[in-house]
């Protein structure tokens, strides 16, 4: 595969040396390790490996039965997200009347971001939250087993690769 | 024929593999061809696209800046690339073709010089690249669809030629009133004239009608892009109907995204393949002629057009679309509503008729974090002093 990857800023530190690309380049699953430290510690590990399924189930019971009209939800940041900021809270009661539109308004002035940034929020890992929907009724749908509903936050990736390094992969193998 | 066409031709022209007899239906760009008995109507429409690729030996970018965008302006090309089919069928219509050596019409050149690669031409690389450095981005960086739209929602601001109005849509959420105001600005002051008739208003009211005698005066012709993210690692296969059907609108410009890490333009799909124009070629940079003639030859593809596997999709993507008048606009949103009640494949945005409330007034949603509901909360919930943040309406 020629997927060869350098982060924006590794790329700007290489241009004007070696536009010819011989060089070791980071790689995708490795730019995680080559992050500037975040100001706050951060779980490494997804809520859901942090504890077992038996703790998250009795926490939910828990928690509904304090707010029978709020949702417990788990938001987290997608593991490769280089451009938006850590949020400092995983675990949210939302009230069910609220629109995914709002709950996103909500996220996006918490983290500051212009109007004009990309944030998508992922349900389960894996489609986009419709933003007219209410939080009970994504909740109904997309609830986990546990009984959280579980997001992922990421903005978009970038593209860049420059043709020699492609070349250069691709003679190698 | 110069050494670098000749060594481009060389080296990677046989890469390319011819288009695939199938009878499955060919979609580009809103137009469905049959890979059996069209197959030059294929070529002849891809290659009448603008292809734009990594150029060197162009102006400094800011003076001093890079000579060549290899290794990361393939974004920025795409860019270019969507834009460019907008102004292909702004200005010439989609069914324009290209034909190679043939003196050029003037709209034509005017499109292509909007795109040289010189400080002054509206979308050219120059720009786009300096114009990102309000999106966050210095020269040189890699772009996001995202920013690629954003840049060039700015920059079609000065292209007072084309008098676009182009959109881009966030949170995958697109609102027809937003769109319509930013069409139809004059609709804002007939219902102020209405509302107080002073002799200002109407003045511009006249202007308004005056203006009329073009059909773009009563709607600035729209741009549509809506940058999306259709999974985190890959692309969520319930979405591949909804990508490909929106190859088979009429309004379709395509999609810029790409592979990990390389850019590709979209065009259309054959089958489970993704049809694209690649920017991941060098080409020196080109000058205009004395007469005003562009050498045009290699800005456009003329080898069969790549194919991928739809699912080799990086899910960052931004779809375009381009509405000529309000009738395009409105039969757009028709399909698009239609596509979502079909239940074939999941809606990769939603449709909405007016902006949420709490979105034209900020203030109702600063309701985070709620103290009240803080203290009834006992901490024994949890052991690794994770608390839940309570938010309340």
């Amino acid at each position: 595969m020629s997927t060869c990857c350098v982060t924006p800023a590794d790329y700007l530190s290489r241009v004007g040396q070696d536009q010819g690309g011989g060089e070791s380049l980071i790689w995708y699953g490795q730019s995680l390790t080559t992050m500037p430290p975040l100001e706050k510690p951060q779980h490494t590990k997804p809520f859901k490996l942090r504890k077992s399924f038996a703790t998250r189930r009795q926490e939910v019971a828990g928690i509904r039965s304090k707010f029978p009209t709020k949702i417990p939800v788990i938001i987290e940041r997608y593991q490769r997200e280089k451009y938006l900021p850590p949020l400092d809270k995983t675990k949210f009661l939302v009230p069910q009347e609220l629109s995914m539109s709002q709950f996103v308004t909500i996220i996006r002035n918490r983290m500051s971001l212009m109007p004009s940034q990309a944030f998508y929020l992922l349900i389960n890992n894996h489609g986009l939250a419709s933003m007219s929907l209410t939080m009970s009724q994504v909740y109904k749908d997309h609830k986990d087993d546990d009984g959280f509903l579980y997001m992922t936050y990421a903005s978009q990736e970038m593209f860049g690769c420059s043709e020699e390094c492609v070349d250069t992969t691709s003679r190698v193998t | 024929m110069d050494a670098a066409t000749l060594t481009y031709d060389t080296l990677r022209f046989g890469e390319f593999e011819e288009f695939p007899e199938t009878a499955e239906p060919v979609w580009i760009l809103g137009r469905e061809f049959s890979a059996l008995t069209e197959k030059d109507d294929i070529l002849s429409d891809v290659a009448s696209r603008l292809w734009f690729t990594y150029r060197k030996n162009f102006q400094p970018i800011g003076g001093t800046g890079p000579t060549s965008d290899t290794g990361w302006g393939c974004m920025l090309r795409c860019g270019q690339m969507i834009l460019g089919e907008a102004l292909v069928c702004r200005h010439l219509g989609r069914d324009w073709r290209w034909v190679r050596g043939q003196r050029q019409k003037e709209e034509y050149l005017s499109i292509l010089n909007a795109f040289i690669d010189k400080k002054d031409s509206y979308y050219s690389i120059h720009q786009i690249a300096q114009m990102g450095v309000g999106e966050g981005k210095s020269i040189g960086q890699w772009y996001g669809p995202n920013t690629v739209a954003q840049v060039l929602k700015k920059l079609s601001v000065f292209d007072t030629w084309s008098r676009l109005a182009v959109h881009v849509a966030m949170d995958n959420t697109v609102v027809i009133e937003e769109i319509k105001r930013l069409c139809m600005p004059w609709l804002d002051f007939v219902g102020a004239a209405c509302a107080e008739p002073g002799p200002e208003l109407n003045g511009c009211l006249e202007g308004a009608c005056a203006l009329a005698e073009e059909e773009t005066a009563l709607w600035r012709p729209l741009v549509l892009l809506i940058p999306l993210r259709l999974g985190l690692s890959d692309i969520n296969e319930a979405y591949i109907e909804t990508l490909k059907q929106c190859f088979m609108l009429p309004q379709s410009l395509g999609v810029i995204g790409g592979k990990p890490n390389s850019a590709h333009y979209f065009i259309g799909f054959v089958g489970e393949e993704l049809i694209y124009l690649d920017p991941h070629t060098t080409q020196p940079a080109v000058e205009p002629c004395e007469d005003g003639q562009v050498p045009d030859d290699t800005y456009h593809c003329q080898h069969p057009p790549c194919r991928m596997h739809i699912c080799e999709l990086d899910p960052s993507i931004a779809v375009g679309f381009f509405c000529r008048t309000e009738d395009d606009f409105d039969d757009w949103c028709l399909r698009i509503r239609k596509l979502s009640c079909s239940r074939e494949g999941l809606p990769m945005f939603e449709l909405v008729d007016s902006q949420p409330s709490h979105l034209i007034n900020a203030d109702v949603l600063n309701l985070t974090p709620d103290f009240s509901d803080s203290d009834r909360l006992e901490r024994f919930f949890d052991s690794e002093d994770e608390e839940f943040e309570i938010l309340s309406l």
